[in-house]
């Protein structure tokens, strides 16, 4: 039976998964796809916390129903705005592309100090 | 069958919001639909704009009123504070005006830009919910990664850009994740429930304190503490000089509020989340003040020092959410706002010292400043005192302000910190004084002559540090008076 637990558990590698990828990980376009399996990682843990009543074996309230619409529609916005950093994303690696011809981050660093 | 109930809509409660909206929508318009717009009349509609929203935000003083189902909460901080930002906006918009004859870009498109980033600023300030909340900060974010990047030339702007929008959207997971955690466990994102749920009784789950620690780190991160600060210096260099300024003193000003939204909660001052939560900023304010002061001792670009100034700023700032109480957040309020001024003047000055093509960044380059440019050097003499918080300036009477509240909470060690790391902070905000007053300049450079509106933003910067470090009550009365309705 996969309980709530499982969800949280996956939830978390997926979410340490992507925190390695962004600081391992020297092309920006896969940075940038390691930063989105984090932000659904935690889409995914809001989804369970939502449908957490539905885990249990007791009835359900009305307010339960709530909880759970609260929590995917929040879901959708997390969506929608990890959907805008991506378009300014790879508008901005394009960018980057232009100026130098590679997405490698290590070869930007002409700002330090 | 239960009917659908409709929440009521008060259109009234956000009015400052929607004026802002629709300014930027117009301007977005109009920058499409008529052919060669002049420069001057974007720069007018938005500052219309902002001043329309400035004064409906005034006529919203005692509403107190929480709307769209909980999502909004219209208190007098968060019109005190919409206030701040408009002003803010304004300064800004003026030295985009100046700034922008020197890069040709969009210019109608950087507005617009500015004005939504703005417009999520009064969102933070205005919400009552994790949503409003997390939706308010990722507007301001993802309108200044592109602002960040809009000299597309410039492989420096480019680049920072590029190391912004990789480190924002990595601290936004942090953010949704500890929000993911904080909704499992209170079964709810508006931040009312939450505070009566948590001082009703103590949910004691590893899982909501690792929430509020997730949700720390990534308000951290937009904020600049240490050690989440490493991208501060390199944006702040690489971005257009007024986006520069805006990161510095709106998007920080906005991480506060944020925070401030979050973490002073009603009544959960006895709870223990918060004793855990006090250490946590504990550590992070002494780091970040003397990480900040000590990175800017041996910067040679002015505006790498500004950034790690900032950082500094940012270290003195979190202290009041350390002393926890009235005190602090009056206090935090009103350096927010003296910040603000300072902030925006010295970078309005770094401006205008240099000229197409030539950006006068290294602080060798003020040499001489002052026999050359007697206005300038005065200027940038008036905000670099008040960041080092000197009397009779804003800066001053912020910081013996946050500095008094730590010390009633009794953090006696973190006002010790506090006030040597200032003293420190004289050396370097002194340095570049000495180089306008006292050293010549190494070879002759003509600037472009001030034009009226960068003039006007220095003018109306100098004042509003001047005003808040002889008058202070002005301000200090709105702000009392605001914290005390919570």
């Amino acid at each position: 039976m996969i309980s709530l637990n499982h969800y949280l558990i996956l939830s978390a590698v997926l979410f340490s998964v992507g925190a390695l990828g962004v600081l391992l990980r020297r092309n920006a376009l896969i940075i940038l796809m390691s930063v989105e399996l984090m932000l659904n990682a935690a889409n995914l843990a809001i989804v369970a916390f939502a449908r957490y009543p539905f885990f249990r074996e007791v009835g359900l309230a009305a307010e339960d129903l709530a909880v759970a619409g609260n929590g995917m529609v929040f879901v959708f916005l997390v969506m929608t705005v990890a959907a805008a950093e991506v378009g300014v994303g790879l508008a901005i690696i394009i960018n980057l592309y232009r100026q130098r011809q590679t997405i490698n981050i290590e070869i930007a660093n002409l700002l330090q100090g | 069958m239960t009917s659908i109930q409709i929440p009521e809509l008060s259109f009234s409660l956000i009015a400052p919001e929607l004026i802002l909206c629709t300014a930027a929508i117009v301007i977005l318009l109009v920058d499409l639909y008529v052919k060669n717009v002049e420069r001057i009349n974007i720069t007018l509609l938005a500052l219309i704009g902002i001043v329309l929203a400035f004064f409906s935000a005034g006529t919203l003083y005692g509403a107190s009123e929480l709307a769209f189902s909980w999502l909004i909460i219209r208190d007098d901080m968060s019109v005190v504070i919409d206030q701040i930002f408009l002003i803010g906006a304004a300064l800004i918009v003026l030295m985009s005006h100046h700034y922008s004859e020197r890069y040709h870009f969009p210019y109608g498109e950087y507005i617009v830009l500015l004005l939504f980033s703005t417009l999520g600023m009064l969102i933070i300030s205005a919400s009552a919910d994790l949503i409003t909340l997390f939706l308010g900060v990722e507007l301001v974010s993802i309108t200044l990664f592109v602002l960040t990047g809009f000299e597309k030339k410039s492989l420096l702007s480019g680049e920072a850009s590029l190391k912004y929008l990789l480190l924002g959207a990595f601290s936004s997971a942090f953010m949704v994740y500890g929000i993911a955690f904080i909704f499992g466990m209170c079964r709810t994102t508006n931040l009312i429930s939450i505070g009566s749920l948590l001082s009703e009784d103590f949910i004691g789950s590893p899982l909501l304190i690792l929430g509020f620690a997730l949700l720390l780190v990534g308000l951290g991160f937009k904020i600049a503490l240490a050690p989440f600060h490493m991208w501060a210096p390199d944006v702040y260099q690489g971005a257009p000089t007024p986006i520069t300024a805006w990161i510095a003193a709106g998007s920080k000003l906005a991480g506060f509020i944020a925070l401030v939204r979050v973490f002073s909660l009603p009544d959960i001052s006895f709870h223990p989340l918060a004793r855990t939560w006090v250490e946590g900023i504990w550590w992070l304010s002494l780091l970040t003040m003397i990480i900040g002061n000590a990175g800017a001792l041996v910067q040679k670009d002015i505006k790498r020092m500004l950034a790690y100034s900032s950082i500094a700023h940012g270290g003195y700032l979190s202290m009041a959410f350390v002393s926890h109480n009235d005190v602090g957040l009056q206090a935090l309020l009103f350096y927010l706002a003296a910040y603000l001024f300072m902030t925006i003047g010295a970078f309005a000055v770094v401006i205008a010292a240099g000229r197409h093509g030539e950006e006068r960044r290294r602080i060798s380059d003020f040499a001489g400043l002052a026999k050359r440019r007697p206005f300038l050097a005065a200027m940038m003499s008036l905000f670099l005192l008040s960041l080092a918080g000197m009397p009779p300036t804003a800066g001053f009477i912020g910081k013996v302000w946050l500095f008094g509240s730590a010390i009633q909470a009794q953090y006696y060690g973190l006002a010790i910190v506090g006030i040597l790391t200032t003293l420190f902070s004289f050396y370097y905000y002194l340095r570049v004084i000495v180089y306008m007053y006292m050293r010549d300049e190494e070879k002759e450079f003509e600037a472009e002559p001030l034009s009226v509106s960068l003039t006007l933003a220095l003018s109306l910067s100098a004042l509003g540090v001047l005003i808040l470090g002889v008058f202070p009550n002005t301000l200090m009365k709105v702000i009392t008076n605001s914290v005390i309705v919570l």
